[in-house]
Parts: C-alpha cells; structure tokens; sequence
C-alpha cells in the first residue's frame, strides 16, 4: 500500500512537472478559403491560447 | 497580432493576410509562431481563379467588391449561379469588418438557379485602402468553400514613392588661395577658371629734386632726400 502511494505520488509529480510553464495551443492551425479570384487580398484570423500556469510570450510571427 | 504577452489562461489572435496577385490554382501559404514554448505552425490555401471564371461549379460575380466613397458605392450585390447537380446551402464561414453589413438572401440555392448576397458597408472611410475577405460554406463536397474578397477604398491618394536624387557635387572653391600670388600654385578663379596672375607693379619711388643754390652750404644742412621702401609682397 505505501508502495502503490509513492508511485502514484511520483506519477503525480511527473504530470505536474510537465505542465509546469507556459502551453502554447492553436485549435485551428490550418484553413482552406476554396475558392477565391486573383489579386484579392485574403485573410484569416488563428487564435492562440496559452493552456500552460506561466507567462507565455509570443517570441516571433514569422511567414514560411 | 494583437498582444505578445500571454497570462495563464488567455488568448490572442494571429492573422494571416495573404495577396493571390496572379497565382493561379491551389495555393498554400504558412506562417510560424514561436514562442517560449514551443514553435507550431499555421498555413491557408486557397484555390485562385483567373476572372471571370468559367469552370467552376458555383460561379459568382462581382469576384472581388470595391466600396468608393466618391462613387457612392456602400452596396454590392453578388450574383450566386449554381452549376453544380446539388442544392446549395450557403453559410457564413468567417466574419466581415465590423462596419459591414452582410446579408444572405438566398441560402438555398437549387441547381441551375441564382441567388445574391448583399453586402453594404456601413462605416466611415479610411484614409488608406483597407482590403479584407470573407469565406462562405456552400454545403458542397466538390467545392466546401468560396471567399469574397473586398476593399473599401481610402478618402486619401496613395503617397507617391521619392524618386532617387542625384547628387551632384560643385568644386569648393578656397577664397584664400585665390588670394595667394604664389608663382607656384595657379590662382582659380570663381567659375573654376584658372586664371594667369598679374604681374606686381614696382610702386613708384619719390626723388626730391636738387635746388641749386648760390651759397655754400653754410645755415641750412641738407635735407635728407625721402625714400620709400618698396612694398614687399608674399
């Protein structure tokens, strides 16, 4: 019994370890706008959250 | 990009603006966030058209809407032609600016039928064009989704570009050389002219001419005779 208690609580430190810090997180990270006319400027909006317990910064956008 | 700075449990909104120009057929686009988690990724395609466009099963027109203050344009109207075999069910996929107005007049469309869009802007005119889009959902398995793109036009001309200055560089004309008489060094003149210097005139030298007289020299001694020293010139 003590021993199943030590691992739990070591399973427990390890998940919390993990999410220690901030989480980036993008629901929708691809978006197709079908069909569209040449020279038309379009455009689509990504939310981004931070699911994490710390301070997440947004080093750089930077296009492909 | 609306913040760089995330606390716990809040969100932002990254947007992705791409130009189609002259591209033609499908397209992707990607952009990548980094941050001090982690780097994910973000990408838009797009299927671009050659106006006006004859091949595709839901053809629209205008394709591209422009809102012009001058012209009193703030109302458009999208003409919706099914040529698909399947009833259209159009839907609002992503929003418009705030200030415009859309309205979806027909969202059933049967094949072989029209429907419109409405779109009516109902805001104050920028300086600078603004260009912006919106997607719509038709239902269709073939072709999900088709996007509008507009402008509402700017109260104000574009700034012209500065064409490139030649720079063009006068000779620095020293004042004091030109007033050094040196033999050696050429004297120039204003307009960059080298000129010939003149020659020094010997300034003249006064000699008191004798008086003859009579007596000998006895009272009055003789008067020195004056000599100027010639001006000495550097």
């Amino acid at each position: 019994m003590r021993k199943l208690s030590l691992v739990i609580s070591f399973f427990l430190a390890l998940t919390t370890l993990a999410l220690a810090g901030p989480k980036l997180m993008i629901p929708v990270t691809h978006w197709d706008v079908g069909r569209v006319a040449q020279n038309s400027k379009i455009n689509h909006s990504y939310w981004i959250k931070n699911i994490g317990d710390d301070t997440l910064r947004i080093v750089q956008v930077k296009p492909g | 990009m609306q913040k760089n700075t995330l606390a716990p449990g809040d969100s932002t909104v990254v947007e992705l603006i791409y130009d189609t120009h002259t591209s033609k057929g499908k397209v992707s686009h990607n952009a990548r966030v980094m941050t001090n988690d982690t780097t994910l990724s973000i990408d838009l395609a797009a299927d671009v058209f050659s106006s006006p466009d004859t091949l595709s099963l839901i053809r629209y027109s205008p394709d591209k809407l422009e809102f012009d203050k001058d012209a009193k344009q703030n109302k458009q109207t999208v003409l919706i032609e099914n040529h698909s075999g399947a009833r259209l069910e159009i839907t609002q996929a992503t929003d418009p600016l705030d200030n415009m107005k859309l309205k979806i007049k027909d969202d059933n469309i049967k094949p072989g039928k029209t429907g419109k869009l409405e779109f009516e802007w109902k805001g104050d005119y920028p300086k600078a064009d603004l260009a912006h889009s919106v997607t719509f959902a038709t239902g269709l398995d073939s072709m999900p989704r088709f996007t509008l793109g507009y402008v509402i036009k700017g109260t104000e001309p574009p700034p012209r570009p500065i064409p490139p200055q030649t720079i063009t560089r006068t000779p620095n004309v020293d004042k004091q050389t030109t007033m050094q008489m040196n033999t050696q060094q050429k004297p120039v003149g204003d307009n960059g002219t080298v000129t010939q210097p003149k020659p020094i005139q010997a300034p003249p030298t006064f000699v008191t001419p004798k008086i003859p007289s009579d007596t000998p020299d006895t009272a009055q001694p003789s008067k020195p005779t004056p000599k100027e020293e010639p001006k000495s010139t550097k």
